[in-house]
């Protein structure tokens, strides 16, 4: 009878087992769906921010370039506007003059024709209105002159065959002047090579010099670096040092469908 | 000792009651996951009300526990799903809840009829509360969980215990409810319905206290 009852409540204690063990089967597959979950989200988080600093890099970039824009057409237009008048007004007043005098006279219009030189190179360099016009090529084309003048001797080679969004033009017009001032500034170089090269999907754009390199000129952690580094995120793409014998050398790898004004 | 024991099962109702109606005091002012609870709470309250007054007139009230069941697992899948969302995928919870209703309903009409206990249904319930409960636990361990469900943590710790004492007492309960009746005498039997009323008891304290410390800003 004992063994009976004995036995009656092992066969009712055994599906218990199985109730526990469902119970553990349960949970875990709640845990596992939960972990998916999770990752997903923090995935996706992940995304948001990104896309959040993106979004912040890419307004800070146009309200500085919003900002050159202006500051541009004011030198020119109006600081221009009133050097130009002037000069006029100075000129009407030294018609009877000695002769030191007008040497004096000669000076001030020889710092008079200075000034406007250079207040139109400022608002060029600030408001690039060759690239505006004419585009990427002719804008890299027109700082051959000017390096010319300062003796360097400048190769620049390019294989483009899709038209380049303005955007992009100018992210990577800014990072040449960036980078050609730097070379200007600190490499005490005699000659830049530009090339820019489409292979497939991606676009190159490699910049190289013959100067003192990183060691003792260009620090790597600059602003100047720094701003080229935010510009280059703006396509989603970095800088890559590479080792060069003399000077420094760059590459930069970009996605087509970045640049392309069609796709 | 035998007359404490019957004190203690009638007077069980009595937190239940008291829960139901805090509940529908605060209830404007609750959180929307608090607010399905709410509902769950009602249910409880309605239907310990009405088992209480078909006992007094000596009518068999068993037909309300296969009510309660379905109403009861289907508020507290559906309070499961406000809370866990985001974390476990909705579709599970409402395909077990699915699957129980229709288990629940063929049960009720074909292996253990209205006016007899559904202790079938009432286990399966249970493990499914338990896994429910549990899982809650071990996701609210989670740092980013408990960053997202700040304000109801300390909510869902009471309730989730209460519910997780009461049911996985009551499943060792409901599971091994024939095997005393056949086995063990009548003065057993009827301790187990004391535990259960306790752990009830239990289960509307945590629930009182879940509510009374809701999210007040």
């Amino acid at each position: 009878m004992e063994q009976t009852q004995e036995l009656n409540f092992l066969t009712t204690l055994l599906p218990v087992a199985g109730i526990v063990f469902i119970i553990a089967i349960g949970v875990v597959l709640l845990n596992q769906n939960f972990r998916k979950n999770l990752y997903r989200q923090m995935l996706e988080q992940e995304e948001l921010k990104n896309k959040h600093h993106y979004h912040l890099l890419r307004s800070s970039i146009e309200v500085q370039e919003a900002e050159r824009k202006r500051i541009a057409h004011d030198l020119h237009d109006e600081i221009g506007v009133l050097l130009t008048t002037s000069r006029l007004y100075f000129n009407q007043l030294s018609l009877e003059q000695t002769e030191a005098e007008k040497q004096v006279s000669d000076k001030m219009n020889s710092l008079f024709d200075e000034m406007m030189i250079n207040i139109r190179r400022i608002s060029h360099d600030l408001r690039p209105v060759v690239l505006e016009n004419l585009g990427l090529v002719e804008a890299i084309e027109s700082l051959r002159g000017k390096l010319s003048e300062a003796g360097m001797e400048f190769n620049f080679n390019h294989q483009i065959s899709f038209r380049m969004t303005k955007e992009a033009e100018l992210v990577l017009y800014r990072i040449l002047q960036e980078l050609i001032g730097n070379t200007l500034k600190h490499a005490h170089a005699s000659q830049i090579q530009i090339s820019m090269k489409e292979h497939g999907q991606q676009f190159y754009l490699t910049y190289k010099d013959n100067g003192k390199g990183f060691a003792q000129g260009i620090s790597k952690g600059g602003l100047g670096m720094k701003s080229i580094e935010s510009r280059l995120n703006l396509l989603e793409s970095k800088m890559q040092i590479l080792d060069a014998e003399k000077g420094v050398h760059f590459l930069m790898v970009m996605d087509l469908q970045k640049l392309n004004q069609d796709e | 000792m035998e007359q404490i024991s019957i004190t203690i099962i009638k007077f069980s109702s009595v937190p239940a009651l008291a829960v139901a109606v805090y509940a529908l005091f605060v209830f404007r002012k609750l959180p929307p996951e608090l607010k399905i609870f709410s509902y769950f709470i009602f249910l409880s309250g309605i239907i310990e009300l009405t088992s209480k007054i078909l006992w007094f007139y000596g009518i068999n009230n068993l037909p309300l526990l296969h009510i309660y069941v379905a109403g009861g697992f289907s508020l507290l899948a559906l309070f499961y799903q406000e809370v866990l969302k985001g974390f476990v995928n909705s579709n599970i919870i409402r395909s077990v809840l699915v699957i129980f209703l229709v288990l629940t309903i063929i049960n009720s009409l074909f292996i253990q009829p209205i006016r007899t206990i559904n202790s079938y249904a009432l286990t399966m319930e249970s493990v499914l509360i338990v896994i429910f409960s549990l899982s809650t636990y071990i996701i609210m361990l989670n740092d980013i969980v408990r960053k997202n469900r700040m304000h109801l943590v300390r909510n869902l710790n009471w309730i989730n215990s209460g519910l997780f004492i009461y049911y996985s007492s009551s499943m060792l309960i409901f599971y091994f409810g024939d095997y005393f009746v056949r086995s063990l005498p009548r003065s057993f039997n009827l301790q187990t319905w004391v535990l259960h009323s306790f752990f009830a008891m239990i289960m509307y304290c945590c629930f009182f206290v879940g509510l009374w410390s809701r999210p007040r800003n």
